[in-house]
């Protein structure tokens, strides 16, 4: 499958603060979710990749082209920011009809594609007449989602799209970004809730402090991300000796002493660790009465990650 | 809120047809119109507006008299019992001292005759024009008088009536004209010193200073910017929705200032109005790029603007070498000074009409390239827009 965006060692600085930091990566058609904490760089990589940002240094393409004012290009990408911001003096109508002028569409051809968007995201009909300040969060999300479909995008770019929906629609919107996909829409999603993105999303991105931790399907960044560090609590007669021992063998990133007879240790690469532990375990002459990992979830995982 | 999901569970798929865009500068400007007037023009902000609009005709309405009220405050005939006590402070003071019949029935005549020469004014005529014949009514006012106290008056009264009768006159003839400047001061006042070099520029600076920032800071920039149009055409587009809505606010309130104007009975408006609009249709625009230019330029856009007033068109405007084109102000002051009586009361400087025209429409459009070059060039951020 060939990418629809590639990133090549790309930057952008705000001032002396770091928001993305030479990053490379290449995203396929169909569903991507984009993770990662507040100031991990989602919301950068997302302007850059809608032409609302430049690079400051290295290249990202959007179907092979460089997304800054190239009103081509951004005719194939729809947008639905984060946050509540629509303009509060508007009916969604009037304004989903201003924004389809804007994109190219003829009057009737517009209000028809208004109103059917309108119903596409759920907005029910009658409110359609009100102005957006009476609206509440969810539909404030439904109608940001309703313009970033109206020009029928080939690319969809949703930042934090579930915010504000309560869990029945949220329900429907998986639906309907599921419904997209399978009509050819690429959607990039980003979101920090990652049970959302682990059911929505084959292919994801791991973002911390402006780096890439993982990408790729959520298989592979299991496996990337459980090698990258695992912790493990150990039940034993002599928790301090078993430490020492492991922290001279050199496996160690670092222990907490719990409890009297309780250790808990962070490993890096636990494929290694599993495979001399039980020689480290012997040479110790410590007795172990239980051995835990943490569970694998990718929330585990993340959590771990960006914290 | 239940975020109103009564929509069907299944709702259909819409078929993948592409659809048919065709992104184009007038479709678009159709579409940023819409969104300007109906974001502006809402039941919210419609006090507001009302007021706006209002103010200035309620001030002019309040400053500005009438012909009528100003000829009766201001006229030879305005103050008989005054004219009549200094009669009477004279011939007291001359030991001729009047008596109490006499002097009531002086009071009487005096009453009379002013108020009789007074209703003879013309209602309405501009008092510039009348002042001759003001002079003629205040004689032919003396002579009733003269007459009629002739019989009431002893010789040496008589006497000194004749004397103050003399001094009056020649007072009468020695009066300055009445100019038309002091009724209808306020009015053009209002109209060009506050209204045309005040408020006007400041108006259209605030309203397209704000074009991209004000959207910044709604945070719905975005919106705009992932649309098929380049950076500057969406500046452009803008503008030029932003703008024709200036130029019909503007128009309004313009078209009440002088309907207030010709209820206070201010003459020539007629032939003043179509001049001041087609100065007011020029000068929205350049002022609105200047705005627009500004607002790019620094998120203090106004106080630039305040400062950009004070250097160029208080400043620069001023000195008398070819340096002074550059102030918008003076080529707009050389159009309007084509009306006579502006031109009567302010002594405006004429230049040719081309240059008066073609100045403000060069302006325009270079203020409004330099915004659009900058918006090209310039990355908007709303969180850090937001902490400055």
């Amino acid at each position: 499958m060939s990418a629809i965006i590639q990133a090549r060692e790309l930057s952008r600085w705000y001032g002396i603060v770091m928001g993305l930091n030479n990053v490379s990566f290449d995203i396929d058609a169909g569903l991507t979710g984009l993770v990662g904490p507040n100031g991990a760089g989602k919301s950068t990589l997302i302007q850059i990749v809608t032409g609302q940002l430049k690079p400051s240094s290295g290249r990202l393409t959007v179907f092979g082209q460089a997304p800054w004012n190239n009103p081509p290009l951004i005719q194939r990408i729809g947008f639905c920011p984060e946050g509540e911001a629509v303009p509060k003096d508007l009916r969604p109508v009037d304004w989903l009809k201003s924004l389809a002028a804007l994109s190219g569409l003829e009057r009737k051809a517009g209000a028809a594609r208004c109103e059917a968007i309108l119903d596409r995201v759920g907005l029910a009909r009658e409110h359609w007449p009100k102005r957006m300040a009476q609206f509440s969060k969810g539909m404030k999300q439904r109608v940001k989602l309703a313009q970033g479909l109206l020009h029928d995008p080939d690319l969809l770019v949703l930042d934090e799209p579930m915010n504000g929906l309560d869990p029945m629609g949220r329900q429907e919107m998986a639906r309907l970004l599921k419904d997209l996909v399978a009509e050819g829409v690429s959607i990039l999603i980003s979101s920090h809730i990652l049970a959302e993105l682990e059911s929505l999303s084959r292919n994801i991105l791991i973002l911390n402090w402006g780096r890439i931790l993982a990408s790729g399907s959520q298989r592979e960044i299991r496996t990337d991300l459980k090698d990258w560090s695992e912790e493990l609590s150990i039940q034993c007669d002599s928790p301090e000796r078993l430490a020492r021992h492991l922290f001279d063998a050199g496996v160690l990133l670092g222990f907490d002493l719990d409890a009297e007879s309780s250790l808990r240790i962070r490993v890096k690469d636990a494929s290694a660790f599993y495979a001399r532990w039980t020689g480290l375990l012997l040479d110790s002459g410590v007795t172990v009465y239980a051995l835990r990992s943490q569970s694998h979830s990718l929330k585990d995982i993340f959590d771990k990650v960006t914290t | 809120m239940a975020d109103s999901l009564q929509p069907p569970p299944s709702v259909p798929a819409l078929p993948r047809t592409r659809l048919q865009l065709h992104p184009s500068f007038l479709g678009g400007l159709r579409g940023i119109w819409r969104l300007t007037w109906k974001s502006q023009l809402t039941w919210r902000q419609a006090p507001l507006l009302v007021v706006g609009l209002l103010i200035l005709p309620v001030l002019v309405y309040i400053t500005t008299p009438t012909s009528e009220a100003w000829s009766r405050g201001r006229s030879l005939f305005a103050a008989p019992e005054r004219q009549f006590g200094e009669l009477a402070r004279r011939l007291g003071g001359s030991r001729t001292p009047l008596q109490p019949a006499q002097e009531a029935q002086l009071r009487q005549i005096f009453t009379e005759e002013f108020a009789r020469a007074g209703n003879d004014l013309p209602r309405g005529e501009a008092h510039v024009s009348n002042t001759d014949r003001e002079r003629e009514r205040f004689r032919a006012c003396y002579e009733r008088i003269h007459e009629r106290v002739k019989p009431l008056l002893d010789e040496r009264q008589f006497a000194r009536f004749e004397n103050f009768e003399k001094r009056k006159l020649l007072e009468a003839e020695r009066r300055p004209p009445q100019l038309l400047w002091t009724r209808t001061g306020a009015f053009y006042h209002w109209l060009i010193d506050f209204y045309f070099f005040v408020i006007l520029p400041l108006r259209c600076v605030k309203g397209c200073g704000g074009l991209i920032r004000d959207e910044l800071q709604a945070d719905t920039l975005g919106f705009l910017l992932t649309r098929p149009a380049s950076r500057a055409r969406l500046l452009v587009l803008k503008y030029l929705a932003q703008t024709a809505w200036l130029q019909l606010l503007l128009l309004a309130q313009t078209a009440l200032v002088f309907a207030t104007g010709w209820l206070r009975e201010v003459p020539d408006l007629g032939s003043l109005f179509p001049l001041f609009l087609a100065a007011q249709i020029l000068a929205v625009p350049a002022w609105a790029a200047l705005g627009a230019f500004l607002g790019q330029v620094s998120q203090r856009y106004f106080a630039m603007a305040l400062v950009y007033g004070f250097i160029v068109e208080m400043g620069i405007g001023r000195i008398p070498t070819n340096i002074n084109t550059l102030s918008l102000l003076r080529h707009l002051k050389s159009l309007l000074s084509r009306n006579p009586a502006l031109q009567g009361i302010y002594d405006w400087p004429a230049r040719g009409v081309p240059i008066s025209v073609v100045a403000p429409v060069v302006a325009t459009l270079v203020f409004l390239g330099l915004a659009a070059v900058l918006f090209t060039c310039k990355e908007y951020h709303h969180t850090a827009e937001m902490q400055k």
